[in-house]
């Protein structure tokens, strides 16, 4: 039996191997898209901060509430209270997510510099004075810089503009185009001489070309940035998208791939843009624009699935194998720390758990989607660290308590999906079991 | 002392793993020091480690691990073993890589 399961193992390896670790390393390895990827994950700690800080200054409360309830009463105090002080509860705010998109020019130049193997800082000041010059937020006559032009729309340019500004380092290092030091020269006095010449190109180079495109456009080169991503973000935030990108990471995860890694070069900068925006939204007391945004297709996604299987296994389970796993991967479930069950159970390359897993994002998602765009349900403007239980990670980044009953609503459907599932796998394992036990 | 490198996404489900493993050298009196981090840290973090693990979810970086710590052994952990957070059966492959 134990022969038979190694060979399994090797098998399933070999096929990884051969097929699906060469997808994987080409789509985590991409270096834009990575450096992409790594630099917006910087940014959580301050989207983290500049939402709290958001939320103190301004408590959920609707319009015409009166004081009827001890509840009540205290969002109340809190909003007379919050008005009082905004001027300085909203400073961590303005200085984080107000102006997100110099964070994200510095994050991602830093890291795509250290992709190419290139040093950090010279490239990440480079990158935000090329960004500065062409961010239209500089006002000269007043001497005043207007945080709006380094908001959560302009962070697409910030990302294009941190690529392109690296990526000219890059050459002009591979070209050896430098200022050439005599050797006496200590290196501490070199080392800046090295990067003159290429950031005197780039600032030369955008602020010309952004000249250009004002001149032609009328707006400048962050502008058109924004305008060519607009359709993207749209199209990627439409249901069926979400739904594949969903369907490919229980795919990837099936094969044992980390899932969320795979798809979040192409999903978190979007999911980032559109929690900044929603947040810009919520404070300019307009309705938020984007559902696809933070964290919600894993809140609404198989992150319940997997708290429920567990459940199902706890009450319905016989079988050693399932049962003991639960006992170990619980806890870390509540928190979306999955990795037990997908290799306890094993959910990798394990038919009775994919289909189902498929089946519940589907409904998890689609039931989520459809409630707030119907304007049921509040949208994500709240950023949370991951580890944050589901429900609560529902209520807290929406600030609507009508989303935590969704939650707790699809628990129940994602168990009721999982059941037949479950219990058939079960069976197995104790068949598998009570045979070993015969041998 | 060996020092011991896991990683993963993020650092945490290996970060589950660590205290087993800690437990397990522990018991079997091995000296060594554990800890878990992002797979983006590897090649700080690796620097100095005699043994570097990889969360069977991130093995498709392995290769590029590799090349990140080239001064000591890399390798992936076996996929049962992490799925039942076994840290004895991962400290038992981790001296037999190590020869202690």
């Amino acid at each position: 039996m134990t022969s038979e399961k190694t060979s399994f193992m090797e098998k399933f390896q070999a096929f990884m191997e051969k097929y699906l670790v060469p997808v994987g390393m080409k789509i985590s390895e991409q270096r834009h898209l990575s450096a992409i990827r790594d630099g917006m994950t910087v940014l959580i700690p301050l989207t983290i901060v500049g939402g709290f800080a958001c939320l103190l200054a301004v408590p959920p409360v609707p319009a015409g509430m009166e004081a009827t309830n001890i509840f009540y009463s205290f969002l109340l105090a809190w909003q007379s209270w919050a008005a009082a002080n905004s001027a300085i509860l909203m400073i961590p705010y303005q200085l984080t997510i107000g102006v997100i998109s110099i964070y994200v020019v510095c994050g991602v130049a830093y890291r795509f510099a250290k992709n190419y193997g290139m040093d950090g800082i010279n490239n990440m000041l480079s990158a935000l004075l090329v960004y500065l010059c062409v961010s239209g937020a500089v006002d000269l006559s007043t001497g005043t810089i207007v945080m709006a032009r380094l908001g959560a729309g302009y962070m697409f340019g910030a990302m294009v503009i941190a690529l392109l500004v690296v990526e000219i380092n890059h050459f002009f290092i591979a070209k050896k185009i430098a200022i050439k030091m005599p050797a006496s020269v200590p290196p501490n006095v070199a080392a800046p001489f090295n990067v003159l010449l290429s950031l005197v190109f780039n600032v030369v180079f955008f602020t010309v070309l952004n000249a250009v495109v004002t001149s032609m456009t009328g707006a400048g080169l962050n502008d058109l940035v924004y305008t060519l991503f607009q359709p993207l973000m749209k199209a990627t935030g439409s249901l069926p998208s979400i739904l594949l990108i969903n369907f490919l990471m229980t795919t990837f995860w099936f094969f044992g791939i980390h899932g969320g890694n795979m798809v979040s070069v192409v999903v978190s900068p979007l999911t980032t843009a559109g929690l900044a925006a929603n947040m810009e939204a919520y404070l300019a007391n307009k309705p938020m624009e984007y559902i696809f945004a933070g964290a919600v297709n894993s809140v609404f996604g198989n992150w319940i699935t997997y708290t429920a299987m567990l459940v199902i296994i706890f009450f319905f389970a016989k079988s050693h194998q399932a049962r003991s796993v639960a006992k170990v991967a619980i806890v870390p479930s509540c928190f979306n720390i999955n990795e037990p069950s997908i290799f306890g159970l094993p959910t990798v390359l394990n038919v009775y758990t994919y289909v189902p897993l498929l089946i519940c994002s589907l409904i998890n998602f689609s039931s989520y989607y459809l409630l707030a765009s119907a304007g049921i349900l509040g949208k994500f403007y709240i950023t949370l660290p991951f580890t944050v239980p589901g429900p609560l990670a529902a209520f807290l980044a929406t600030m609507d308590w009508k989303t935590m009953v969704l939650w707790f609503v699809l628990f129940v459907v994602d168990m009721c999906v999982l059941y037949p599932f479950i219990t058939t796998y079960d069976k197995q394992l104790q068949k598998n079991e009570a045979a070993e036990g015969n041998n | 002392m060996k020092k011991i490198v896991l990683l993963c996404a993020a650092g945490m489900s290996t970060s589950l793993l660590v205290t087993k493993m800690q437990k397990a050298a522990d018991d079997e009196g091995v000296a060594c020091d554990i800890n878990a981090y992002p797979v983006a840290q590897a090649k700080e973090v690796g620097a100095d480690a005699d043994i570097v693990l990889l969360g069977p979810q991130v093995r498709f970086n392995l290769a590029k691990i590799k090349e990140q710590c080239p001064n000591c052994p890399v390798e992936a952990i076996d996929m049962a073993a992490y799925g039942m957070m076994d840290g004895a059966k991962v400290m038992k492959r981790v001296k037999e890589v190590l020869g202690i």
